[in-house]
């Protein structure tokens, strides 16, 4: 059974509220599953969201738990949660894989409206570190001569920004609330 | 536990108001984090905890309840990560774990 993690750093809620005891709840668990609600909770960070951010990979969530609201020292540690949710185990929460889903919902190549940019090749490195390759990001759009367009940035569809953050934090998606027995252990980072 | 960490002054532009001022970035530079801890001062009061950015997304983590101050954090947010990926950046200290 595969096995997910969720840091938790100094200050949030998960590190000040054991949820060991609590189990986790999405933000807004009331809210409606769907594509949309997808782009904004990966890309856009909204709390209006019915999923929890869960990580196949421990060092994401060690990451997250470094950078809580305040820096961990010696003597205040943060907290990276083990969880583990089976198939049809009757608790009601089910994963979601957001990179499946994305790429499930994109058109045909014969269709305009594209997830693709239209910058160059080194688009990719700025949207992927928007700030050690700024310029990447920010550069201007060629057009195939002979015509000229307006002066922008290329596009950046909000597909192609989720797929990303999906990727870089090996996300995995939890619709509904994660059972108390669905959490292995809290791992303390000292 | 082990990191190093990076801090930068943010300048007065970046806030909107006395009343809700930006004044620092943390930065992880060992090992390299997509993330800052923004410390801020509400009415010239430096709170104790601080905002968590996510420099890829250009969103904070956290939120307000207060949806003037929560305009503001959202509104400066990638005003933020912009002046971070600048050249004029300066550190002002390097820090690691207490």
């Amino acid at each position: 059974m595969p096995i997910s993690y969720r840091g938790a750093g100094l200050g949030t809620y998960w590190h000040m509220n054991d949820a060991r005891i609590t189990g986790f709840t999405p933000h807004h668990p009331g809210a409606g599953q769907g594509i949309s609600r997808v782009f904004q909770h990966i890309a856009r960070g909204t709390t209006a969201s019915p999923y929890i951010s869960l990580t196949r990979s421990f060092g994401v969530a060690w990451g997250y738990a470094m950078a809580g609201k305040k820096l961990p020292s010696v003597s205040k540690s943060t907290y990276v949660y083990e969880i583990e949710i089976e198939e049809n185990d009757g608790l009601g929460t089910r994963l979601l894989d957001p990179v499946t889903a994305i790429a499930n919902g994109l058109g045909s190549p014969y269709e305009t409206r594209t997830y693709h940019h239209d910058g160059d090749s080194a688009f990719l490195l700025g949207l992927v570190d928007p700030v050690g390759q700024r310029p990447s990001l920010r550069q201007d759009v060629r057009f195939a001569p002979p015509g000229e367009g307006t002066y922008r940035s290329p596009l950046l569809h909000i597909e192609l920004e989720a797929l990303v953050r999906s990727l870089r934090d090996a996300e995995i998606l939890a619709f509904g609330a994660i059972a108390v027995g669905q959490i292995r252990r809290r791992i303390e980072i000292r | 536990m082990s990191y190093k960490t990076k801090t930068v002054q943010l300048p007065k532009r970046l806030s909107a108001n006395r009343d809700f001022e930006f004044l620092e970035a943390v930065l992880f530079e060992t090992p390299r984090l997509p993330f800052a801890i923004v410390r801020y001062a509400v009415q010239g009061s430096p709170e104790e905890m601080g905002l968590r950015l996510d420099l890829d997304k250009q969103v904070f983590l956290d939120h307000f309840e207060d949806s003037r101050n929560e305009a503001l954090a959202s509104a400066a947010a990638p005003e933020i990560v912009g002046f971070l990926g600048s050249a004029g950046e300066t550190a002002v200290s390097v820090g690691a774990p207490g």
